[in-house]
């Protein structure tokens, strides 16, 4: 890692001693509650860097992959059209399988790294733990890889690998000087899986949950944002708020940014609790979530809002 | 996920009490391990004294096509159901089966045809009605087990995965991964009778030996939810730690102590149930991920199914502490452990 170890180092010793506390233990950082905007975006990013590179290896093995890369483009678009139009430019002609336009960053995934994430955030340990659990486990991620390579998408092989490659960067790599015990035990047996032959779709996210844990243990972290679904419901509707005031004062483009994020969050977290639980709020938010849902951003948002408030009432025990 | 289930122990215990006096009852404490093994499309069973594997039941000829995953064991002991299905939990194949198997031939008795993936599988204190959990159509189906006519299906929760059926053969709990709830069923009026809200990603669910309770493991929520099955409602819930990642789960005989297999943290935790709370924690000579617990007709003996070591962990109710290991068959991540006489 680049700043602040990890110190995974400790991790057999705490995961030893985690028993004895467990009936007590509650983690001291949130990073999603803290940073949620920061966390998808970080995430979108290292997808599309995982994107680029595997097309790069093989044109092929993303071909099915664009929808995948315009949500993530989606949940990043504004922010870094702001603070860098040449990054973002290069990024998506990447992505298209272009040359970057002369005098574009050399590496806009990482210059784009560098712009979106809050310095002083971004090198912890909470922030790192966290990024690596949303490439492990989010929809498009590792695990989800797997799944496809598993069911037929031989395709997704190759993306789901670089995508491992982006988690061992994020945590130190394997055999790294802060990465030891069964954190890396984990990271070599998920190397192994994406080398080996697929049986069960399954597999890798038997071992990505356990080494989240793990995670969540060495960075003293909650890695999963929909534990407390109640606060998931919270998350969402902050983020729609600011979405939705944004669209309000005439910035559109940051609005829908927003917007996009609390519909990954909303989809991963509480999407299908709601079916069930509350399917009218569910159904209404998932509805106001389309894009183009109504000619009126207003009406929408109050549709949204209002079915958002409704869904962390049902959702808050 | 991979997932296990258990042969309800406080089903056996039941059905051991209403055999006595019966011609060819089951003696109580003559038994044997049954361990699913999910990776040699197989179930081992196992010598509870000696460790020793007694015989090994193909589920399948195909070997890493197919999986058994969830048992369960007749009242009388007699007869174990499996879950059968492929690797691909997302869809309905031709292999999706709840298999009889039994247990003085161990021999495959029957195929009932169940669809959905079935995960795991619970059996009514009659043994008339099987229900099984169906992951990929987030249904629980019940099956007559004389005629393999289906009961009923009824939608549940996404990603549906444990079952139990309540001592009165009522009331069918059955949980949902990804919607975080359990869907109560009444197995009698034949309908569902509400969803309720658990911990984050509920695993398996237990009735106490009266029917009043209700437990539910929370493998991200890092608890045990407690239902008042007359209520409807949750009315506790015990904290094992935010890393405890419990998973299949069983009381012993009394109801006064829960078990629960920590698969992610090679651990099991005991929950005083009058308590609701952790008052032990067995991790040292623990195989590695277990995930599967059952809990001995006298309630002398838990055993859990280690995916990782594959292997079956013997442990004293007395001392609370690991007294053997045994070892299983090619499991993984999912094998699991059933107890039944062995006449």
């Amino acid at each position: 890692m680049r700043a602040d170890p990890l110190s995974l180092v400790l991790a057999a010793g705490l995961a030893c001693a985690a028993p004895a506390l467990a009936a007590e233990r509650q983690f001291a950082n949130a990073p999603f509650e803290s940073h949620p905007v920061a966390l998808a975006q970080a995430a979108a990013l290292e997808r599309i860097g995982a994107r680029i590179r595997a097309a790069e290896a093989d044109p092929d093995a993303t071909a099915s992959e664009e929808s995948d890369a315009d949500g993530d483009l989606a949940l990043i678009r504004a922010s870094l059209g702001a603070a860098s139009p040449a990054t973002l430019g290069a990024l998506e002609s990447l992505l298209d399988g272009a040359e970057p336009a002369p005098g574009a960053p050399k590496d806009p995934v990482a210059a784009a790294r560098d712009l979106l994430a809050p310095p002083d955030v971004a090198g912890t340990a909470p922030f790192r733990a966290a990024l690596a659990a949303a490439l492990l486990l989010d929809e498009g991620g590792v695990a989800e890889g797997w799944e496809e390579v598993a069911e037929g998408e031989p395709e997704a092989r190759a993306l789901g690998g670089e995508e491992l490659r982006s988690v061992e960067r994020i945590l130190g790599g394997p055999g790294g000087d802060d990465l030891s015990g069964e954190a890396a035990e984990m990271l070599a047996r998920l190397d192994a899986l994406f080398a080996s032959e697929a049986v069960n779709p399954e597999e890798a996210e038997g071992i990505a949950q356990p080494l989240v844990g793990l995670l969540e243990v060495i960075s003293d972290s909650d890695l999963y944002p929909g534990r407390d679904l109640g606060g998931a419901a919270a998350l969402v509707l902050g983020l729609s708020r600011q979405g939705c005031a944004a669209l309000a004062r005439g910035d559109g483009a940051i609005g829908a940014e927003r917007l996009a994020i609390a519909r990954r969050y909303h989809d991963a977290l509480i999407a299908d609790t709601l079916g069930l639980m509350a399917p009218e709020a569910g159904a209404t938010i998932s509805a106001a979530f389309e894009p183009r849902a109504t000619d009126d951003p207003a009406e929408a948002c109050d549709a949204l809002l209002g079915a958002l408030a409704a869904a962390r009432t049902a959702l808050t025990p | 996920m991979p997932a296990l289930r258990m042969p309800r122990p406080r089903m056996l215990a039941l059905g051991l009490a209403a055999l006595a006096g019966m011609a060819g009852a089951a003696e109580a404490g003559a038994h044997r391990i049954y361990v699913a093994n999910e990776y040699d499309a197989s179930i081992s069973v196992i010598d509870p004294e000696s460790g020793e594997t007694l015989d090994t039941i193909g589920i399948s000829g195909r070997p890493g096509e197919v999986r058994p995953r969830g048992m369960a064991v007749s009242p009388d002991g007699r007869t174990i159901y499996v879950a059968v299905s492929d690797f691909l939990p997302g869809r309905q194949s031709p292999e999706d089966a709840i298999v009889a198997i039994d247990t003085a031939t161990n021999r495959v008795l029957r195929r009932y045809r169940a669809g959905g993936n079935p995960e795991r599988v619970a059996i009514s204190p009659d043994g008339t009605q099987l229900w099984a959990a169906l992951e990929a159509t987030a249904q629980v189906v019940g099956i007559d087990t004389a005629t393999g006519a289906e009961i009923g299906k009824f939608q549940t929760g996404v990603e549906t995965e444990g079952v139990a059926v309540s001592p009165d053969g009522r009331h069918v709990l059955v949980t949902a991964e990804t919607s975080h709830t359990v869907t109560m069923v009444d197995a009698r009026a034949r309908k569902v009778l509400t969803h309720l809200l658990v911990g984050n990603r509920p695993r398996d669910v237990v009735f106490s030996p009266d029917g009043a309770r209700a437990y539910v493991s929370a493998e991200i929520g890092g608890t045990v939810s407690v239902i008042d099955v007359a209520a409807r409602k949750v009315v506790d819930t015990i904290s094992l730690g935010l890393d405890s990642r419990p998973v299949e789960l069983n009381l012993d005989p009394s109801g006064g102590r829960l078990y629960v297999a920590g698969g992610g943290t090679s651990a099991v935790y005991v929950i005083d149930t009058a308590r609701a709370e952790v008052v032990e924690v067995i991790r040292e000579r623990m195989g590695r991920r277990p995930w599967g617990l059952s809990v001995s007709p006298g309630g002398e003996r838990i055993y859990t199914a280690n995916g990782l070591s594959d292997s079956v962990s013997v442990i004293g109710a007395d001392c609370l502490c690991v007294l053997d290991q045994f070892a299983a068959g090619r499991g993984a991540h999912s094998v699991e452990v059933g107890v039944v006489d062995a006449r």
